[in-house]
C-alpha cells in the first residue's frame, strides 16, 4: 500500500512538469501582456517606464529562458512575486487556499449528505410519487447554473428573510449560502448516482439472499446495496472536489469570496503568469493528490479492489 | 457477503463519519479563529471640536500662472466639527488596491480610498477643483520652473518617524528613479532641493502648468525608514503614511482595515476604522448595502435606477470624470476602413448616433450625452455650447454627408471591444448605425488580447473605449497625450492615431498657456477642432454613482477622477461621521 501511495506521489512529477510547460506556452502565445494589463490602461503621461519594467522582469527573453529560470526557482521552492501587486505568489495561494478548501469541503460535504440519503429514499420508493418528484428535483439542481442558484438563494434567505450576510466571509454563518450553492448542485449528480446505482445492485443475487437469510429491508439496503453503489459516488465526489479548488469561480465571485479560483482568474484576465503558475501548479497536484485518496477509499469500501 | 465484512463497513463508516466530523470542526474552528484576529480597540474619547490653525483650509486658483502664485488667505469662516465621533464604515468596492505603495498602485477609474487616507500628498484638489496645501503648509512659484514649499511641522508617521524636506525630497527622487507609472507623471521635474529642514524647491525641466496637478495624486508621501525597512516587501505588507488613518491588515482580494491614527496633525477623524471589503459583483455590492451590511459602496446604473427613491438609502452622483466614446483609426495602414478617412463620413457617423438613446439604454439615465473630449467634471472647460451633433441622432443629415462623400449606400466596417461593460453599448451602436446603412461587424475580444490590438497593434477601424485622460484632471491631462501627433506608436495613447498638426499646436499651447482664460480659449479651440473632424465619437459622461445608507453625515463624491470615497481629509472639511444608536 504504501509503495503504491509513493510510486503515486512520484507520478506527481511529471505532472507537474506538464501542466507547467503546458501553461507557460499557452500564456505565452495567448495576446496580451502583463504590463499592458497591470500598468497599460491607466492614467499616465510618459510610458518609457513600460519598456524598462519588462526588462526587469525578462519578459522579453526567449521563451525557454524564462521556463527555464521558473523551473530552476520552482525547486528552490520560491514561486516567483505577482507581476500586478509585487506579493510572493506563495503568500497569495496561501491566503486563498484555505478559503476556497472550506468553501469546497463543507459543499462536498453537503452534497453527500444531501444526495445519498435522497438518492436511497428514491431507488426504494422507485416509481411512486416521491421518486418522480425527487428525480424531477435533481435534474433541476444539477441544470441550475451557479451564478443563478447563488443569486437565488442570496436574495431568498440573505436579502428577504435576512437570515444570513450577503456577501463576504469570516464567520460560519458567511459560509452557508456559498457552500450551500455549490453542494446542492452536486447532490443532484449524487441523488441520481447513488439512485440508478442502488436499482441496479438491488436486482443482483445476492441482494436476494440477504433477504433470504431474514435481514430486515433496512440492513440490506443501507449495509449491502449501498455499500457496493458507493464507488462511482466516491469517484465523483473525489472529481468534484478536484474541479472545484478552482471551478469554484463563479460562486466565489458572487459572495465576494476570496479564494483561489478568483485569484486564479484575476491573474489570468491580467496575465500575471507566476500567479497563473502558482495558482494552476498547487491545483493541479491537489487533483492528482485528491484521486489519490480517492482510490486509497476505494480499498476499504470494496475488499476487492487492491493495491500493491 | 459475510456479517462480519457488514460489521467491518459499518465500523469504517461510523468511523469515517467520526473523523470527518472531528476533523471539520476543527479545522472550521481553527479557520475561523485564524481569521477572526484580535483586533486593537481603542476606545472612542472626545475628538477635538475646534479645527486647528494648521488644517485650515485654503485655496489657490487650480492654474498657475507664470507671475508668482502664493498661497491665499485662509477663508474667515471656520468649518465647524459637529459629527459624532466613534463607529466603524464598511465600504463595499469593486476592486482591490494593486499594491499599497502609492508608486505602484494601479490608480485608475478604480478606488484610490485606501492610499487616500493612510498617505498624504503635498497638495490636494478640494470639492471645487482648487489647489490646496496639504502636507505643505504653503507653496509659491518662484519662478517659472521653480517651486517651493513649506512642509508642515511636527508631522508624524505611522511609524513614528518625522516628515521633514529631507524625506519629501527622497520621495520625489524615489518616484523619479523607479520606472513605475509615477516616473511618468512627474516627468517635468528635474530635481529637488531643500533649502532648509522644512523648505523644499522643486525645479523643473520646462515651465508647464500640468507640475502642481501632478503632486495630487498618486504622489502620497512615504515613510523612508519603511521602505528602507521592508524593501521589496514595502506595499504589500505594509503602508506607512502620514495620513488620519493607519492600515492595520490587507487580505489582497478580501479586505483593508484601516484605524485612526491617534497622532494624526489634523483634526482627529470620528469614525474608529474604515472597512474596505472587496466585492466584485455590482448587484451585491447593492444588496449589501440595502441590508446594511456595508454602509457605503460605488453602483452600477440599474441598481442606482432601483434604490432611487428608497428612503433607507442615499444617492449622490459625481459630477462625470471619464467619457464612453469610440475613436476612428486615422492611420491608413492598420485601419481597413478608408471610407472613415473622410471627414463628411466621420460626421455622418457622429450624427447617426442616438446619444440621448444610448444614456437611457445603457446608462439607466445617470450619464449625460456626450460633447467633446473634456468630462463635465472639469466644470470650466465643459461647455453645451460646444454640442455640434444633437443629442439625438439626425438620420437625414448623416445619410446627406454619406451621399456627399459617395456611401449613399453605406460600406461595412469594424468596431473592436475588449470591456466587459461595451458588448451592449456596442450592440446598440450596430443597430443605430445600420440605419444609414453603416453595417457594423463587432469584434469582441478578452479584455488582455483587445487591450494589446488597441494600444500596441493599433489595428482596428473603430475601437470603443473609456478615457479618462492621462493624468491630472487639467484639460491637458484628459487630452494633451490623447491627441499629440507624435503619440502615434506603440503604447501611446493618441488612439485615433491622428496626425494633425492644428491638434499638435493646440496641446502645446494648453500646456504653454498660462492664464485661465487663455487656457479655456485653447482648449474650446481644441474641442471644436475634434468635435468638427469626427476622429472620434464622444458617447455619454457616466456619472460616478456612490451610495450610503442613513447612518452616514456628511459625505460627497471628491470631483477628481483618482480619489475613491474621500472621508477625512480636513484641508478640504471632508469630514464623515456615523449616526450611531
Amino acid at each position: 500500500m504504501l509503495k503504491y501511495i509513493l510510486r503515486r506521489c512520484l507520478m506527481l512529477v511529471p505532472v507537474v512538469l506538464g501542466v507547467t510547460l503546458i501553461i507557460f506556452v499557452i500564456m505565452k502565445l495567448t495576446p496580451g501582456d502583463p504590463i499592458l494589463n497591470v500598468y497599460g490602461i491607466q492614467p499616465t503621461g510618459d510610458q518609457s517606464y513600460i519598456a524598462e519594467l519588462r526588462d526587469k522582469l525578462g519578459l522579453d527573453d526567449p521563451i525557454y529562458v524564462q521556463y527555464s529560470k521558473f523551473l530552476w526557482r520552482l525547486i528552490q521552492g520560491d514561486l516567483g512575486r505577482s507581476i500586478a501587486s509585487n506579493k510572493p505568489v506563495l503568500s497569495l495561494i496561501s491566503e486563498a487556499l484555505p478559503n476556497t478548501l472550506v468553501l469546497i469541503l463543507s459543499a462536498v460535504a453537503i452534497a453527500a449528505l444531501m444526495g445519498i440519503p435522497i438518492g436511497v429514499i428514491s431507488a426504494v420508493r422507485q416509481g411512486t410519487r416521491i421518486d418522480h418528484t425527487i428525480r424531477i428535483a435533481s435534474i433541476f439542481a444539477v441544470s441550475m447554473p451557479d451564478f443563478w442558484l447563488a443569486l437565488v438563494l442570496m436574495l431568498v434567505f440573505s436579502y428577504y428573510l435576512g437570515l444570513t450576510p450577503i456577501a463576504g466571509h469570516g464567520t460560519i454563518q458567511h459560509l452557508i449560502l456559498p457552500s450551500s450553492t455549490l453542494g446542492i448542485g452536486m447532490s443532484g449528480v449524487i441523488v441520481r448516482l447513488t439512485r440508478s446505482n442502488l436499482l441496479e445492485i438491488m436486482r443482483q443475487d445476492f441482494i436476494t439472499a440477504a433477504y433470504a437469510r431474514g435481514l430486515s429491508r433496512t440492513k440490506v439496503i443501507w449495509r449491502h446495496a449501498l455499500r457496493n453503489a458507493l464507488i462511482p459516488i466516491v469517484t465523483v465526489l473525489g472529481l468534484q472536489l478536484g474541479f472545484l479548488i478552482a471551478g469554484a469561480f463563479f460562486v466565489e465571485w458572487i459572495f465576494g469570496w476570496p479564494g483561489i479560483g478568483r485569484l486564479t482568474v484575476q491573474a489570468i484576465t491580467q496575465r500575471d503568469y507566476p500567479v497563473v503558475l502558482g495558482t494552476l501548479l498547487v491545483t493541479s497536484s491537489a487533483y492528482v493528490l485528491i484521486n489519490l485518496i480517492v482510490d486509497i477509499i476505494y480499498a476499504y469500501i470494496d475488499p476487492r479492489v487492491q493495491y500493491e | 457477503m459475510s456479517s462480519s465484512t457488514v460489521k467491518g463497513f459499518s465500523r469504517y463508516l461510523v468511523l469515517a463519519v467520526v473523523l470527518t466530523a472531528l476533523i471539520s470542526v476543527i479545522g472550521t474552528s481553527a479557520y475561523f479563529q485564524m481569521l477572526v484576529q484580535p483586533q486593537p480597540y481603542t476606545k472612542t474619547t472626545t475628538v477635538t471640536q475646534t479645527i486647528t490653525e494648521q488644517a485650515r483650509t485654503t485655496t489657490v486658483t487650480m492654474f498657475i500662472t507664470t507671475t508668482q502664485v502664493t498661497t491665499p488667505a485662509p477663508p474667515s469662516e471656520k468649518p465647524k466639527l459637529e459629527g459624532k465621533p466613534g463607529g466603524t464604515i464598511t465600504i463595499a468596492v469593486e476592486k482591490d488596491e494593486t499594491s499599497l505603495d502609492p508608486i505602484f498602485s494601479q490608480a485608475g477609474v478604480f478606488t484610490d480610498t485606501i492610499l487616500n487616507h493612510v498617505y498624504e500628498t503635498l497638495i490636494a484638489y478640494d470639492y471645487n477643483m482648487n489647489l490646496v496645501p496639504r502636507l505643505a503648509e504653503s507653496f509659491r512659484q518662484v519662478d517659472p520652473i521653480t517651486f517651493e514649499f513649506s512642509i508642515r511641522k511636527g508631522v508624524k508617521f505611522h511609524d513614528g518617524t518625522e516628515l521633514d524636506g529631507e524625506v519629501v525630497k527622497w520621495n520625489i527622487e524615489r518616484i523619479l528613479t523607479t520606472p513605475s507609472p509615477r516616473q511618468g507623471q512627474l516627468s517635468m521635474v528635474d530635481r529637488v532641493e531643500t533649502i532648509d529642514k522644512y523648505t523644499v524647491r522643486f525645479i523643473l525641466k520646462f515651465p508647464t502648468s500640468e507640475f502642481l496637478p501632478a503632486l495630487t495624486w498618486g504622489t502620497g508621501i512615504v515613510s523612508k525608514a519603511a521602505v528602507e525597512k521592508y524593501g521589496s516587501d514595502y506595499g504589500t505588507v505594509a503602508a506607512i503614511g502620514t495620513g488620519p488613518y493607519k492600515l492595520v491588515r490587507w487580505v489582497k482580494g478580501d479586505q483593508a482595515v484601516l484605524e485612526r491614527y491617534n497622532d494624526y496633525w489634523g483634526p482627529k477623524p470620528y469614525m474608529d476604522r474604515i472597512i474596505l471589503r472587496v466585492i466584485p459583483e455590482a448587484s451585491v455590492r447593492a444588496l449589501s448595502l440595502e441590508r446594511g451590511e456595508v454602509q457605503l459602496a460605488q453602483l452600477e446604473p440599474v441598481d442606482a435606477k432601483r434604490l432611487q427613491g428608497s428612503k433607507a438609502i442615499n444617492l449622490y452622483l459625481g459630477e462625470p470624470t471619464r467619457m464612453i466614446m469610440i475613436s476612428i483609426n486615422q492611420n491608413p495602414e492598420t485601419q481597413g476602413t478608408k471610407a472613415l478617412l473622410d471627414k463628411r463620413v466621420r460626421q455622418a457617423i457622429n450624427y447617426a448616433i442616438d446619444r440621448r438613446g444610448l444614456v437611457e439604454a445603457i446608462q439607466e439615465g445617470f450619464a449625460i450625452a456626450g460633447i467633446g473630449p473634456i468630462p463635465p467634471a472639469l466644470k470650466q472647460f465643459w461647455s453645451e455650447a460646444l454640442r455640434m451633433y444633437p443629442e439625438t441622432a439626425d438620420i437625414e443629415r448623416a445619410k446627406q454627408l454619406l451621399a456627399e462623400a459617395g456611401y449613399p449606400d453605406g460600406f461595412e466596417t469594424t468596431l473592436l471591444n475588449f470591456f466587459p461593460w461595451g458588448l451592449p453599448v456596442a450592440t446598440v451602436i450596430q443597430a443605430q448605425l445600420a440605419k444609414v446603412g453603416i453595417k457594423v461587424e463587432i469584434n469582441n475580444m478578452e479584455f488582455g488580447a483587445g487591450a494589446e490590438q488597441l494600444l500596441v497593434k493599433r489595428k482596428y477601424d473603430m475601437a470603443l473605449h473609456d478615457w479618462a485622460g492621462t493624468g491630472a484632471p487639467t484639460p491637458f491631462g484628459v487630452v494633451g497625450e490623447f491627441f499629440d501627433p507624435t503619440k502615434v506608436g506603440e503604447w501611446q495613447w493618441n488612439l485615433q492615431n491622428v496626425k494633425d498638426p492644428i491638434l499638435g499646436w493646440l496641446v502645446k499651447e494648453l500646456v504653454r498657456q498660462p492664464d485661465f482664460n487663455a487656457q479655456k480659449g485653447v482648449s474650446d479651440a481644441l474641442q471644436r477642432r475634434v468635435i468638427e473632424e469626427g476622429y472620434g465619437v464622444i458617447l455619454f459622461y457616466p456619472y460616478k454613482i456612490h451610495a450610503s445608507t442613513q447612518v452616514v453625515k456628511n459625505y460627497r463624491v471628491h470631483p477628481h477622477p483618482w480619489y475613491g470615497f474621500v472621508l477625512w481629509m480636513p484641508v478640504i472639511e471632508a469630514f464623515v461621521w456615523l449616526e450611531q444608536d
